[in-house]
């Protein structure tokens, strides 16, 4: 089965993975534009004003040794090669001006400070740094920069940042798809033996690389932990076939003893010798039904379960006990519709039969005994109901109790027994044995959970 | 010719009660404790049946039968088991066994089996018409006739009719028939399959001088002429 995590809003979360870190990419990628431009800037402003400074120092030298004239010439011949950014002006002490202004700036300063100004340019208004200081002939130097510079170089860092802000997030979004890819199939593949072992594979075991990722880590701890659940099984099961066999080999040979007495007899001792090997046989059969039942419960018998047709086993199971039915007088009515799952086959069928023969033992003579089995949206229910005394409100709980609790009857019969094994098959397919009020009678409801199991 | 029966059994009270009476059913039986030891006197054969128990020193019996499986031999062989039956029996059935008898059992239903495995292996035709004394029965037209005289029998019934009649002679158990004519594979009540037997017999028996469906005491039925 595919692993499919449920999304949310319309998207999956792989999406809503990736959405997450390409905005987090643009996020970083934006502030770290913001921040570079802010320094840059820092930077220009500083070299710009270190060249303003030393051309400033140029002028005073030119203009204390050689007057207005030469400051003039300078000026004009800087303000016509210099560059288009930059700005060389002069007024002279008469008012006018001369250089790369076409309009003096409005704001009269001589201190040498190096700040903001606005200068007109070819008759255009325009955004300025620079410092204005007095020459020692009495004119006004102006020396500065516009922001074009500073606008080429913003643009040209703002293309960068704009390529580079494509291509981190198509690689974000490349990786992110890929190691969510990966991520997804390594969380699947857990997922998977996790499936195999609910199926009673108990051998599978997460496929682990010698990367040791953090995948790889989890693998490692689930495999443990199988390999753990494995010994207690193998442990389990020594214990059951060896009370078995222990068990069995000396009842083997008590039935051959009495066998080879009952050729030997006759008369009284014949007939005690018979009783002796029906209690043999009791004896052998609850043994075996103890055993079962310790397998079902610890899920051992997993390994047995194959798809069964239900309908057929539960038609055959009625069938079967119609005859002894109608010898006590009662009727015995089936309804199945077609369902095959995968179930314990021995198991469920003794389960069905005890059911089916606990209500035989107490319906009353004329009654009617109902078999329905029904689907489910897990799986399967069979409903064994009869119209006999069934069992009193106040003490259906405890025997519920005493069924779960794995005790033979104390009531001589083999009732509670068969009601065990109908419990512990119960759970075996993952589902649970409920009895309920049939006004009048018991109504005992057998759930299997198995439908989405593969075989 | 007397029939050929192996026996591979380890508890000694198990194994020499088994080839006793076997022997004294009229079995040639050789016997071994062991599952190597087993194997090669499986080799040996040929044997019509070979009982073979499923813990073994040595070999174990599973491996023992895959053994002969993988040798192309196929002779029928009985598991006998002390473990439990509902889950053994299958990996026992898959393991190319061809029956299954979980201990403690009798001597009676161990005999009744091997009978039945011998026959089968024996094959027989592809049959349309079975016969037991004045009893026919017609599988094409499933029809069923005593003396020229038709029995209505019911579809189940029909069945259990057929596996006695194609037993003829030859004891059926109790569990035999719910594995062969049910299907299943528990321990039910006996009885039911009684009262399943004495509705038969009111059809086939009733009315009749000589009674064809014979009770055998403790073990099972079988059907025939003579008692």
């Amino acid at each position: 089965m595919r692993l499919a995590l449920p999304g949310i809003g319309g998207m999956s979360h792989e999406a809503r993975y990736l959405s997450w870190a390409v905005l987090a990419a643009l996020v970083a990628i934006t502030a770290a534009l913001f921040l570079v431009d802010a320094d840059v800037e820092r930077t220009l402003d500083h070299e710009e004003e270190r060249a303003a400074r030393r051309e400033l120092l140029l002028l005073h030298d030119l203009s204390a040794e050689k007057g207005g004239g030469a400051v003039l010439e300078t000026i004009t011949r800087r303000a016509r090669v210099g560059d288009s950014e930059l700005i060389f002006a002069l007024k002279g002490e008469d008012g006018h001006f001369y250089g790369g202004v076409s309009e003096w700036p409005q704001v009269q300063r001589d201190d040498g400070d190096w700040g903001p100004l606005v200068v007109t340019r070819d008759s255009e208004r325009k955004r300025a740094v620079g410092l204005m200081s007095l020459l020692p002939d009495g004119s006004i130097v102006l020396i500065g920069n516009d922001f074009s510079g500073r606008d080429r170089v913003r643009a040209a860092s703002f293309a960068g940042f704009g390529l580079a802000l494509v291509l981190i997030s198509a690689l974000a979004f490349g990786f992110g798809a890929q190691i969510n890819r990966v991520g997804m199939r390594r969380v699947a593949a857990i997922s998977r033996t996790a499936e195999e072992v609910m199926a009673g594979r108990l051998a599978a075991r997460v496929p682990v690389d010698r990367e040791r990722d953090v995948f790889d880590h989890l693998g490692l701890v689930v495999n443990q932990m199988l390999d753990r659940i494995e010994a207690l099984f193998a442990a389990m099961r020594a214990v059951t076939d060896s009370l078995a066999h222990d068990l069995r080999t000396p009842l083997n040979r008590l039935k051959a003893a009495l066998e080879r007495a009952a050729l030997a007899s006759n008369g009284e001792a014949a007939a005690e010798i018979e009783r002796a090997q029906n209690e043999a046989d009791r004896l052998a059969s609850t043994f075996s039904s103890l055993i079962d039942i310790a397998r079902a419960e610890s899920g051992l018998s997993e390994e047995a379960m194959e798809i069964v047709d239900l309908k057929a086993l539960t038609e055959g199971l009625v069938d079967l006990f119609s005859p002894a039915a109608e010898d006590r007088g009662l009727r015995l009515a089936v309804s199945t519709p077609e369902i095959s799952l995968r179930a314990h086959r021995p198991l469920l069928s003794q389960a069905i039969a005890n059911l089916i023969d606990n209500a035989i033992k107490y319906a009353p003579s004329g009654g009617l005994i109902s078999v329905a089995l029904s689907r489910t949206e897990e799986g399967a229910e069979i409903v064994v109901a009869d119209n006999g005394p069934g069992i009193p409100t106040g003490s259906r709980a405890a025997a519920q109790t005493r069924l779960v609790r794995l005790h033979p009857a104390e009531q001589g019969g083999g009732a509670g027994l068969g009601l065990s094994i109908a419990a512990a098959t119960a759970r075996l397919h993952r589902g649970e044995l409920t009895l309920d009020d049939n006004q009048p009678g018991l109504r005992a409801t057998l759930s299997l959970r198995t439908a989405g199991l593969k075989s | 010719m007397a029939r050929r029966i192996l026996v591979i059994e380890d508890d000694d009270s198990t194994r020499d009660y088994v080839v006793k009476g076997l022997r004294e059913a009229g079995f040639v039986v050789d016997s071994s404790a062991q599952g190597n030891e087993g194997l090669y006197m499986a080799t040996t054969g040929p044997f019509d049946a070979i009982v073979l128990d499923r813990s073994l020193p040595g070999l174990d019996g599973l491996s023992v039968l895959k053994a002969l499986r993988a040798a192309g031999d196929q002779t029928p062989v009985i598991i006998l088991s002390a473990i439990a039956q509902v889950d053994e029996r299958v990996k026992g059935l898959r393991a190319g066994g061809d029956d299954y008898l979980s201990k403690p059992f009798s001597l009676a239903e161990l005999h009744a089996r091997i009978d039945n495995l011998s026959a089968r292996k024996s094959g027989r035709a592809v049959e349309t018409k079975l016969v037991c004394g004045d009893l026919t029965m017609d599988l094409l037209s499933r029809r069923v006739e005593r003396a020229g005289r038709g029995i209505d029998l019911l579809p189940r019934e029909f069945q259990l009719l057929e596996h006695l009649m194609r037993n003829a002679g030859r004891v059926v158990t109790r569990t035999m028939l719910l594995e062969h004519v049910w299907d299943y594979r528990f321990d039910p009540h006996t009885s039911l399959i009684d009262t399943h037997i004495s509705r038969l017999r009111k059809k086939i028996d009733e009315g009749f001088e000589t009674p064809l469906l014979h009770t055998v005491r403790g073990v099972g039925y079988r059907l025939g002429v003579v008692a």
